[in-house]
């Protein structure tokens, strides 16, 4: 190799990190600070004795956040791939010890360790990606192989959204879902197999809907609230209410009304929702401009990765967090029905946070080594 | 090339995917935001925003003196609302606690529950309110109320009426003019939550209450609390059913007082009636005043002209018309001061049924006067084409007519101040914004009583009545008094006929009678023994009269003694002394010191009873029955009855627990247990009585 040829290679690789990623996570984690505040002290004030409740404990998660962050950008991520096999087993044996820990709200979510409670089915999404990005990438792996798809993952992957449909988290069973297939998709699986896959799903959904009428009257509720969101239920009639009221400006930071008692979870799944009254269309438009130039890199570091293991890792992360946004916004928008899915950053909570800082964190660690095409 | 085409296209998909996704979105976001802005805005402030009622302070009232009569005070009210099953527990311990009930029956009780509103006590005493304030008991709280307050209490209560819980008239005035007293209630626009807590009161949208109307009554409440004393007393001291009493400034048609006393009468404090304006009744002679006015207004008056008046007895159409004492030739102006029904009788046929009707029609009488208080009786006055020269007589002296104490007051009010029926009124007027008292209401006549006289002989007559004729008690050394009295039978509703010994008692009158102020009426309902006008309400009228011109100093008038010392009124009654304990012996002498004369039961021993009670007016030279137990005799002696009242015979055999059967009326003729027998407690008696001729 000469050194001409070194140095053109060295001038392909990039060696520093994507400002405008990093940027444009501040930027959202900071403006998620505003509005957690925002939507969330009088509520904590009433129920909790004090206006910062929330926020303080926001806050505290964001600095973990963002050493978490840090940490994995430090980390060389292809020499700790093959951990992601054990991990995946400590997340699974996580997703058990839920059902030890009581309920909150009706659901086994939360790992309660003192002060602090985490949501395993996050962590299992992220190591799923984390697996999935280093296993599919082996090259000695025939994704055109049906049976090669099926074992391993099918059991390893079955059993966690089992447990999770368990716990129970539909939002977060129809994220991961989405978020392996997108992999598999992009990892080199053949459309047969993902039309042979879906049909029949598809099918024995649109039986059990349609044929036994179950949750088939919230079904065409729900489509009566797309085309009028103020005849869906309460939460969806709220939500269409609370952006209406923004209208363009806002109502300016804080003057929301809708945030007192009469939209539901202001401050965490209809986070959005809260944000449009208060910045208006304008602000929201802000807001998605920056979750966009985030998928949009996202898209862009996966594309330029040496190799396929950090593509499918890039992808998966990217393909992720847009799962999320999209659901989250398609619910607030009253375009989808409701799941309880948090928004990436904005919303209050800390392992959505941590999460969604992590994979920021493998955004940034990936974009050091990228190569221009 | 990194990566495969196949890689490369993929992702383009997903990109596509991606950027689609943010256009639904953005689109979406316009749909709400902009295009369902104002509609949905509109609801979302509808349901953040509310509006609070601000009560308006309720009119004050206040009397023709500026006495403030009714007013309001902040009072506390305790109400539960419990936010959550904690509150409610700890809401419902409290309460069990506080108002000593079974554990947990207050909360079925109030059926108090979570997020209801529940009153538990409006009104709280000063005590209460302020130990409840002191606590704090969650889900419990205290409102608080403006409440009506009477500052005389029950003095002229029967005016005012009452108010509500919720400060709306419920009688009386209150009732009558609730509206005007009201005023308009404001609001307050206020932002609330979904939990339905209130934050914030928008200053910009307030509107503020309408205070009620303050109004100024034409009563005095000094006149008020003269005449309930008096009429109390009256009905106490005459024994009678009930009394009522209405006076008007006679040169206003001001009511100065209004007012109604019955003992049996329960709540004083939430009067429902004001009987001087609801009840009507038969005036009886007093109503001769009005006869001699259209006697008058006819022309046909010869002051020296006499009139037989039949020695007390007149037939008449198949009637006898009778006079209480007999009288030969009398002038107009002694039928008058005498209380002659067959002289009056008389000049009325001379004068035309039709003319007589349209005047007393005139004076007010057989219709409503309007004078702004609920419940008013319009009287009866039969049309004349009826009228007979019987029915003419009967009319002329009070007979088969009914007027209401008003109606009578107000028709002498016109004959005092020289013939302008005016309407008697209530409100004197209003205080305006500046806080000045505006007068609403200045001498509204009705119309003229008389058109072709004048009525100063008439008011000269009555004058007369007082000096010299049937009301000479009525006479008064402090201020001199014009009038007429009146004593008719109660009729008997239930048989069609009269009670034989059941009276109305009136004297209506005027004072000063020379330049006269005040116009009113007295009556009593029954009063027992002593049943005539002039002396059962005429002294009421005379006490009344007298206290209201020491008051008012300007009405005090010393009258000329214009009559001989020997037509002096000579008092005829007494009050009945207090004998029980006294020695029959010692008793004997308290009776002849009062001028009256005892039947007892036995010649000797200790008085146990009389009849009747003390205090209560009698005649002189009246008898009264006592009960004596004689010493080593425990039973009771059945006394002579033969020739006592009806009532006074009763009395005793209710006493003594003697049953009885009466057969007629009047007074006892005979018994069947015979003088000085013993009683025993199932003795029965039965008692004959004849009506004395």
């Amino acid at each position: 190799m000469g050194r001409a040829r070194v140095k053109r290679l060295r001038a392909r690789v990039k060696q520093r990190f994507d400002e405008g990623l990093l940027f444009s996570y501040l930027a959202l984690l900071a403006f998620g600070l505003v509005m957690v505040y925002s939507t969330s002290s009088i509520m904590a004030a009433g129920r909790f004795g004090s206006h910062l409740y929330f926020i303080r404990n926001q806050a505290m998660w964001a600095v973990i956040s963002l050493i978490a962050m840090y940490v994995i950008y430090k980390l060389d991520l292809r020499k700790l791939a093959a951990l992601s096999v054990p991990a995946l087993f400590v997340t699974l044996i996580m997703l058990l010890v839920v059902f030890a820990m009581p309920a909150r709200n009706g659901s086994h979510r939360w790992l309660i360790l003192g002060p602090v409670s985490i949501q395993p089915s996050e962590l299992f999404k992220l190591i799923t990606i984390y697996y999935l990005a280093f296993s599919l990438s082996n090259p000695k792996r025939d994704l055109t192989d049906i049976k090669q798809l099926l074992i391993p993952y099918a059991p390893l992957i079955g059993t966690g959204l089992g447990l999770i449909i368990l716990e129970p988290n539909l939002g977060m069973v129809i994220l991961i879902t989405l978020t392996v297939l997108g992999m598999f998709f992009l990892a080199g699986m053949r459309l047969k197999h993902i039309v042979t896959a879906a049909a029949p799903l598809i099918g024995v959904a649109s039986i059990v809907v349609f044929a036994f009428g179950y949750k088939r009257d919230r079904i065409l509720s729900h489509i009566d609230a797309i085309i009028d969101p103020l005849q869906g239920s309460y939460h969806v009639k709220q939500s269409a209410l609370t952006l209406g009221s923004g209208g363009w400006l806002g109502t300016g930071l804080g003057e929301g009304r809708q945030k007192l008692f009469f939209l539901p979870y202001p401050h965490t799944d209809f986070v959005f929702s809260a944000t449009g009254e208060e910045i208006g269309l304008i602000g929201l438009c802000v807001i998605l401009a920056l979750f966009f130039f985030i998928l949009y890199r996202g898209i862009k570091i996966a594309s330029s990765q040496p190799d396929k293991f950090g593509f499918l890792l890039a992808f998966g992360i990217t393909w992720t967090l847009f799962i999320n946004i999209a659901v989250n916004i398609g619910v607030v928008t009253v375009i989808l029905p409701v799941t309880g899915l948090p928004l990436p950053l904005l919303s209050y909570g800390g392992s959505s946070l941590l999460v969604s800082s992590v994979a920021i964190g493998i955004l940034l660690n990936l974009s050091k080594r990228t190569v221009t095409p | 090339m990194t990566r495969t085409r196949q890689e490369r296209i993929r992702l383009g998909v997903i990109f596509i995917l991606v950027i689609l996704f943010f256009a639904a979105a953005v689109a979406r976001l316009i749909h709400l935001q902009v295009y369902e802005h104002d509609r949905y805005s509109s609801i979302v402030e509808k349901q953040s925003s509310g509006r609070v009622s601000i009560p308006a302070e309720r009119g004050l009232i206040y009397d023709r003196n500026g006495r403030l009569v009714a007013k309001n005070v902040i009072g506390s009210s305790l109400y539960a609302y419990p936010s959550d099953d904690a509150q409610l527990r700890a809401a419902g311990a409290f309460l069990d606690k506080y108002l000593h009930l079974t554990p947990g029956e207050a909360i079925t009780k109030y059926k108090l529950d979570v997020d209801r509103f529940r009153w538990i006590k409006r009104r709280l005493n000063d005590a209460e309110a302020k130990q409840l304030e002191k606590m704090t008991v969650p889900g419990l709280y205290l409102r608080y109320e403006s409440q009506r307050e009477y500052p005389f209490g029950t003095v002229g209560k029967q005016i005012l009426g009452f108010t509500d819980i919720d400060n709306i008239g419920q009688s009386g005035f209150e009732l009558y003019y609730d509206s005007l007293l009201t005023g308009k209630n404001g609001f307050a626009d206020i932002r609330r939550d979904g939990l339905n807590k209130t934050y914030r009161i928008k200053e910009e949208a307030l509107v503020k209450p309408l205070a009620g109307n303050s109004l100024v009554l034409t009563v005095d409440w000094r006149m008020q609390d003269i005449v309930e004393e008096e009429l109390r007393k009256a009905v106490d001291t005459f024994g009678a059913q009930r009394g009522m009493a209405v006076f008007v400034d006679c040169n206003t048609g001001d009511i100065v007082s209004i007012a109604h006393y019955d003992p049996s009468d329960e709540d004083r404090e939430k009067p429902t009636k004001l009987r001087a304006l609801n009840d009507q009744f038969e005036p009886g002679s007093v109503f001769k005043v009005f006869t001699a006015a259209g006697v008058f207004d006819a022309g046909i008056v010869d002051f020296n002209r006499r009139m037989d008046c039949e020695n007390g007895a007149w037939r008449l159409k198949g009637h006898t018309l009778h006079d209480d004492k007999k009288h030969g030739m009398l002038t107009f102006r002694e039928i008058i001061e005498l209380s002659s029904n067959i002289g009056i009788a008389k000049w009325a046929i001379e004068v035309d049924g039709d003319d007589m009707f349209k005047v007393y029609k005139r004076f007010g009488f057989g219709k409503r006067l309007r004078c702004g208080l609920p419940g008013e009786a319009s009287g009866r006055l039969v049309p004349p084409g009826k009228w007979s020269d019987y029915n003419i007589a009967a009319a002329a002296m009070g007979h088969s007519i009914a007027v209401t104490p008003l109606q009578l007051a107000s028709a002498m009010a016109a004959v005092a101040n020289g013939g302008d029926l005016l309407r008697p009124h209530v409100i004197l007027g209003h205080v305006d914004a500046e806080g000045r008292v505006r007068r609403d209401i200045d001498r509204p006549v009705i119309n003229r009583v008389v058109q072709n006289a004048s009525l100063d002989s008439l008011k000269a007559f009555l004058r007369g009545v007082v000096e010299r004729g049937t009301a000479k008690v009525v006479n008064s050394e402090v201020v001199s008094i014009a009038g007429k009295t009146g004593t008719a039978q109660l009729p008997d509703t239930v048989n069609k006929v009269y009670f034989q010994n059941k009276f109305v008692a009136t004297f209506a009158g005027f004072f000063p009678a020379e330049n006269p102020t005040i116009a009113g009426a007295v009556i009593l309902i029954d009063p027992q023994p002593i049943h005539y006008g002039g002396l059962t309400s005429g002294p009421a009228f005379r006490r009344i009269a007298e206290r209201y011109a020491l008051v008012n100093a300007g009405l005090l008038s010393f009258p000329e003694k214009s009559f001989d010392e020997k037509d002096r009124p000579t008092d005829s009654t007494t009050t009945a002394p207090n004998l029980v304990g006294a020695s029959q012996e010692f008793a004997q002498e308290l009776a002849e010191e009062r001028g009256v004369a005892l039947r007892t039961t036995a010649a000797e021993g200790t008085v146990v009873w009389q009849y009747p009670p003390p205090g209560r007016m009698v005649y002189k030279g009246d008898e009264m029955l006592v009960a004596v137990s004689q010493p080593g005799d425990s039973v009771m002696r059945m006394p002579d009855m033969t020739g006592l009242g009806l009532r006074k015979a009763s009395a005793f055999l209710n006493f003594a627990h003697v049953r009885y059967a009466v057969k007629g009326t009047g007074r006892v003729v005979s018994q069947s247990i015979k003088p000085g027998d013993s009683l025993a407690n199932d003795s029965t008696c039965l008692v004959e009585c004849e009506q004395p001729l």
